[in-house]
């Protein structure tokens, strides 16, 4: 999207001279004008920058609203304050609508009056959370803050789907995870909120991501993914480690029970991690048949390429354990590994009915995506082949760290080399596809790799500089060649 | 073709009425029951203690606990069904109240005190008699819970309520509205003769 911009505005500026040193004709420019819309273009990137800022100012204006009733001010009574916010509410919604879907004929002026109405609309649904908590104070509700979190996320999601309001369907998102963390730390709840809410690994991804899809936004994807992984995580693990906690407060060693929720853990991960690669390669697949298509017409759809947002998202959780799990400490840990020989591999799938119903799904999902991958092999590059079959290569090898078959050295060994060919598979990926996240996080945790492996262990200090200097010149001169290879790539007349 | 713009606005406009009216209806579903129970109730007053403020982003508030509560436990006529009947999930008891003999005085309304526990709201009032809704959750959780456990207070009134109530920590009572049902709803707070 961005670079396709840069290229319209570049030729923007170009026509004009064309036409003067006589390259091409008056229509010709008009037409090719017309063919990429670069009457369009100004207003648009005006628009962008002001919806930036004018969301920022409507969640600063929500947050005033908050404080204000934070501020709790005994000079104007309960009820007037109640009713007070509650009417701003309705005039922030009512405003923010009508200007939101104005019709104005000034091509330059709509954007701006649209960004404006949907500042106002953000404002308006973060007035509901302070009508909720105004109106529970003035007649003195109970109120738990998973309650509050909860009713305002689902009003907040209501308008989202309702409206296909992007900025409230981010803000919708924040609010449910927040509502399910609430819930998470603190037992009491209201009823709804404890029978719905260990479910929320289920209800939570098909609404959230369901609504991402409904707006077309990566950015509520992103959120999404993000927020459903929290709840995943948080689930009923969270709980689990809760009761155990409490009713084993003085234990010494470490105990089966703590194992299997470990193993119930990373299964969890590595599930979520194959369930959002696998997921990938099914939105590919069923829901973008266009992909390979250079069109010009990318704005419409091009927010709708979800497929890199999840597995940016589905490999740094796997990055990030393989990178813990290769410090030496974890070699020195006294802890019990053999536990996890006794346990056996898939007793954190037994741990509870929730977590191994879900458990199970993503990986019957991703195992349906990887198939699908298989079978349509021709119309994917060799380096994503490649890369999916290295993340399923360490997937399996996650699972592995915790089964009790390798244990101190060999493990911190073999979690190195993981991480290894997941970081250069993805750098390398990078350079074929020109996919910049690929190849600066590969990169960057390359880099990370062998600096704290360097660090870690008692080297020498002129060593230590050795490297330090390597793997900047390394970084700065693969960065530059990747942009160059980049920008070769996104000249106009080659293929992206 | 000048109506086509009209009808497409106005069909949208009432998807965001729509809209609108649900997130109203969802917002004040909580309140408005309270509100009215408010408004219809019958006043009593029942004995409490606080267990402590708290002061959170959306405002400052005591945490009460019961005297009934505690009462509650301590053997009342109809408390062994109930504790014999092993749940998970919380569920309406019904406590039966009757003025207590035993009101501190230097209060200005007479407070209540639970006679009786049930399952189902009982028909056999005697008259005086007033019934309150509460709600049972397992041990390790809140035990009896009459859902009227935070008062909200003004920040500057909040730290003079907090001093008075650690002074006078026998003599404090909330006004509660009940209505026929078992409904309730937190009024004020009195410490002696004083409200806050």
């Amino acid at each position: 999207m961005s670079g396709d911009n840069t290229f319209r505005r570049q030729l923007d500026r170009s026509l004009n001279d064309w036409v003067n040193e006589g390259l091409i004709e008056v229509e010709q420019r008009d037409r090719l004008r017309s063919y990429y819309r670069l009457d369009e273009l100004p207003a648009a990137a005006t628009s962008k920058f002001a919806a930036v800022l004018l969301t920022i100012g409507g969640l600063l204006i929500g947050l005033g609203i908050v404080t204000f009733v934070a501020a709790n001010w005994a000079a104007i009574p309960r009820s007037v304050r109640a009713l007070g916010v509650l009417m701003l509410t309705l005039g922030f919604n009512t405003a923010g609508f009508f200007w939101w879907t104005t019709d104005g004929e000034h091509l330059r002026l709509r954007p701006r009056v649209k960004t404006l109405g949907s500042a106002m609309l953000l404002v308006g649904q973060l007035g509901w959370g302070a009508s909720i908590a105004l109106m529970a104070q003035w007649v003195q509700i109970d109120r738990s803050p998973a309650g509050l979190f909860a009713i305002w996320g689902g009003t907040v999601l209501l308008m989202a789907f309702g409206l296909r309001h992007t900025v409230s369907a981010a803000l919708g998102t924040v609010l449910i995870a927040i509502a399910h963390c609430a819930w998470a730390l603190d037992f009491n709840s209201a009823d709804w909120i404890e029978l719905s809410m260990p479910f929320a690994a289920f209800w939570a991804s098909a609404l959230l991501v369901g609504l991402a899809y409904w707006c077309r936004s990566r950015w509520v994807f992103a959120l999404s993914l993000i927020a459903c992984g929290l709840i995943v995580w948080l689930g009923d693990l969270w709980m689990d480690w809760n009761i155990y906690v409490s009713s084993y407060e003085a234990r010494g060693g470490y105990s089966s029970y703590e194992a299997t929720l470990d193993n119930a853990w990373t299964w969890l991960l590595v599930s979520w991690c194959a369930l959002l690669w696998g997921g990938s390669v099914l939105h590919q697949h069923y829901l973008k048949p266009s992909r390979r298509t250079d069109e010009v017409d990318s704005s419409r759809d091009g927010n709708l390429d979800f497929a890199p947002t999840a597995q940016l998202l589905g490999v740094l959780p796997i990055l990030v354990v393989l990178t813990i799990s290769g410090f030496r400490f974890v070699a020195h840990e006294q802890r019990g590994w053999n536990m996890y020989s006794d346990i056996g591999l898939f007793s954190g799938i037994l741990l509870s009915p929730i977590t191994g119903t879900f458990i199970l799904m993503s990986l019957a999902i991703a195992t349906y995506g990887w198939a699908v991958l298989w079978q349509r092999r021709q119309q994917f590059q060799p380096s994503e082949l490649v890369m999916h079959g290295a993340v399923a290569i360490a997937l399996a090898g996650c699972l592995m760290l915790k089964s009790g078959v390798l244990a101190g050295w060999s493990l911190v060994v073999f979690a190195n080399v993981l991480l290894f060919v997941v970081a250069a598979t993805l750098a390398w990926q990078g350079l074929q596809l020109a996919s910049r996240w690929r190849f600066w996080v590969g990169l960057l945790s390359l880099t990370l790799q062998i600096l704290i492996r360097f660090f870690e262990y008692d080297t020498g200090l002129l060593l230590k500089s050795l490297v330090l200097v390597v793997c900047g010149i390394g970084v700065v001169a693969a960065g530059l060649k990747f942009e160059r290879s980049v920008y070769a790539r996104r000249l106009p007349g080659s293929k992206s | 073709m000048m109506r086509s713009p009209q009808t497409k606005l106005s069909k949208s406009t009432w998807r965001f009425g729509i809209i609108f009216a649900v997130q109203l209806a969802i917002v004040l579903a909580g309140p408005l029951p309270k509100a009215i129970v408010r408004v219809t109730g019958s006043t009593i007053a029942l004995r409490t203690a606080p267990a402590g403020p708290y002061d959170s982003l959306l405002g400052r508030y005591v945490t009460l606990r019961y005297a009934a509560e505690r009462a509650v436990r301590s053997g009342l006529p109809g408390w062994n069904d109930i504790a014999n009947k092993p749940n998970t999930q919380s569920r309406p008891i019904y406590l039966t109240l009757e003025p207590d003999p035993k009101s501190p005085p230097s209060l200005p309304m007479q407070t209540w005190r639970p006679v009786a526990i049930a399952l189902d709201p009982p028909r056999d009032l005697v008259q005086g008699q007033k019934l309150i809704k509460a709600y049972y959750r397992q041990p390790g959780r809140r035990g009896v819970d009459l859902g009227m456990s935070q008062y909200f207070v003004p920040e500057e009134r909040g730290e003079l309520l907090d001093k008075d109530m650690t002074a006078n920590r026998s003599a404090i009572a909330a006004e509660v509205k009940v209505d026929r049902w078992g409904n309730s709803v937190l009024v004020k707070l009195w410490v002696e003769d004083r409200s806050y």
